[in-house]
């Protein structure tokens, strides 16, 4: 799975890639937007980063000649213009997805799998890992082929938890993701504690092994 | 005052004690020329008299010469009389049929060896008549003079200080924080064209301090982000070490925790000083109601972790003209506070009608209502919000022209937003 990563901060740069790598994709970053349109001629991403401002330009415009040529990269924008203008302008380019900076590299690497799962795979996937599947167009989960009565915010915390399994998810991202963009999260986490609580029940309950690891009071990891 | 009356008024002061003081002057003076010239032709009179006298041989000559001569009275006296008088007197006119003033000459005359007092008489009517109307004319003129002094003074004044009226309105009307430069009107006055490019610098110096403030501020929170990011993400990288303590791992999450907190005050920040820069100035039309159960759904949890009873009650629909960004931020921000600063147990309600939003919330009342508004200012330490959340309410009501008050009664606080 390769990603290229279009940012002109090179320790932004460096940690995205670095976290990435542990999800085992092959990453690869452009500072400026002439790199990023030199790699997009010569290669296939299945996901490009993009950043909107850039040295040498808009983001978009690298934007626009991706869609020029017909390529199916999946287009994440990061920006730190939380502008409604660029989000709609990115979007209506069609790219997939729009995170707004900053952003917790936990809810970047959920957005990144997702988006991936949709191109590759048209979206009516499914995942399946060890004694797991999530259905992601019927948003169920079922452990050993029966079938997992999960709520929705429950089955949201499963599959950020999935996205990002081998690593670290702080608490603060999982707060950030479960209540959307809209709330500021009060300094109480209190509610992942409990859905975390009945999702580790459901899930032991269908006798599945915990994969869900506490670390510390930092987050929660998915480990396999 | 006014400039244009100030001069006016004193020109007009100097020209009304003129004229008072120079009518009498002028009327006195008039007066004593006329009777000057009457009384010569008087004494003439008794020269005249003088030379008829040879012909007068007895009395019928006297009578005869009296009734030809109207004017000259004789009187017999026993002694001579006297000096010559000059004197004015009322006295019964035939022809005007009431007493008119005359002036009189009285003089001793000897006819055929008798003494006679010789009265010499003119009436005055004439003479006065001639003087009222001279008089009259003179005011008549002054008044004219007058009047056509202030009205020419007044005109002209206002065509010259003209650009100098323009100029004051359009100061008076300039907005720093909406129009760019001052317009100057034209003028031929070269010190209302100095006044002018004076005032014009001064503004353009204020306007480039103004606005240099603002963006410092949007540009000082924007640089700060991506620090921040960077910060955080080398934190959440950090996290995933391998060999990572419990020690360790607090720390991380204290620098986390802080981390947070500073991106949003910083996104907190940015976003009053990009409405202060009215950067949102595409509007739509929006139903509030549903902004409205939009931002409780957002705080639901929060509420129902705490307890706290969310009312929602809507008389009538308001639709608003606003841009939605910031129409959600005032929403929610209302709410969040609402339900941050409720205690336990506590109760939320929120009444809308076609005019009003009204978000109350239990609680005890403020040390410090006055500077509720006010950003950074925050009345419990313990409760950490960014300082802002209302200093970005009320920024937002002011670009969006709408009421914002506080008040407190019944142990809850209220809200009131009208638009």
């Amino acid at each position: 799975m390769k990603i290229l990563i279009v940012e002109d901060e090179r320790e932004m740069a460096k940690s995205i890639v670095q976290y990435l790598r542990q999800e085992s994709y092959v990453c690869e970053v452009a500072y400026t937007a002439a790199e990023a349109e030199e790699k997009i001629m010569m290669h296939d991403y299945d996901c490009v980063l993009l950043d909107i401002t850039l040295p040498d330009g808009n983001g978009l415009t690298v934007m626009e000649k991706l869609k020029g040529q017909g390529k199916l990269d999946g287009v994440i924008i990061l920006s730190a213009k939380n502008s409604l203008d660029d989000r709609i302008k990115g979007l209506n380019l069609g790219a997939d997805d729009y995170i707004p900076k900053p952003f917790h590299l936990a809810e970047l690497g959920a957005r990144v799998s997702s988006v991936i799962r949709r191109k590759r795979f048209g979206g009516n996937n499914k995942i399946t890992l060890h004694e797991i599947t999530i259905d992601l167009l019927g948003k169920s989960v079922s452990v050993n082929g029966r079938m997992v009565d999960l709520t929705r915010k429950e089955y949201d915390l499963l599959l950020f938890l999935l996205s990002n399994k081998g690593r670290v998810v702080m608490k603060n991202a999982i707060a950030e993701h479960l209540s959307g963009d809209d709330a500021e999260v009060f300094d109480n986490f209190d509610f992942i504690y409990a859905h975390m609580k009945n999702l580790k029940k459901k899930l032991s309950e269908a006798h599945c092994p915990d994969y869900i690891k506490t670390v510390y009071g930092l987050g929660y990891k998915f480990e396999l | 005052m006014k400039l244009l009356d100030r001069t006016i008024k004193n020109y007009l002061l100097y020209s009304i004690l003129l004229v008072i003081s120079c009518t009498p002057l002028f009327y006195f003076s008039i007066r004593y020329l006329f009777e000057h010239d009457m009384d010569e032709v008087l004494i003439a009179h008794k020269d005249d008299f003088n030379r008829s006298i040879a012909y007068m041989k007895s009395g019928k000559d006297i009578d005869f010469y009296h009734l030809m001569n109207k004017e000259f009275v004789l009187r017999p006296t026993a002694v001579l009389p006297l000096r010559d008088s000059l004197f004015t007197l009322d006295l019964y006119d035939s022809s005007a049929a009431t007493r008119v003033p005359h002036r009189i000459f009285s003089t001793g005359v000897t006819v055929n060896g008798q003494h006679y007092e010789l009265q010499i008489r003119e009436s005055m009517v004439n003479t006065r008549s001639l003087i009222g109307a001279i008089m009259s004319i003179q005011v008549l003129m002054l008044s004219l003079l007058l009047g056509g002094l202030v009205l020419i003074n007044r005109r002209l004044s206002k065509k010259i200080w003209s650009p100098f009226y323009i100029l004051l309105e359009r100061v008076k009307k300039y907005q720093i924080d909406q129009d760019k430069t001052l317009e100057l009107p034209p003028s031929s006055t070269a010190e209302f064209r100095d006044l002018g490019l004076v005032i014009r610098q001064l503004i353009d110096k204020n306007h480039d301090a103004y606005q240099s403030q603002k963006e410092f501020t949007e540009n000082a929170s924007h640089e700060l982000q991506t620090p921040l990011a960077i910060s955080r993400a080398k934190l959440e990288l950090l996290a995933q070490t391998k060999e990572l303590t419990q020690e360790q791992a607090e720390l991380v999450e204290n620098l986390l925790d802080s981390i947070d907190r500073l991106t949003r005050l910083n996104k907190s920040l940015l976003l009053l000083s990009k409405i202060e820069n009215r950067q949102f100035f595409e509007t739509e039309d929006i139903s509030l109601k549903a902004v409205v159960n939009r931002s409780i759904e957002a705080y639901h949890r929060q509420a129902r972790e705490r307890h706290i009873t969310v009312n929602f009650e809507v008389t009538e629909d308001a639709v608003l003209r606003i841009n939605p960004i910031i129409l959600e931020v005032l929403t929610s921000n209302l709410i969040s506070n609402a339900i941050r600063y409720t205690p336990d147990q506590g109760e939320v309600m929120i009444k809308q009608t076609g005019t009003q939003l009204q978000i109350s919330n239990t609680g005890l009342p403020l040390q410090h209502p006055e500077k509720l508004f006010e950003r950074f200012h925050r009345e419990s330490r313990t409760i950490l919000g960014s300082g802002l959340g209302l200093a970005l309410v009320k920024k937002i009501c002011e670009v969006s022209n709408y009421q914002v008050s506080y008040r407190y009664s019944s142990a809850m606080h209220h809200f009131i937003i009208s638009f």
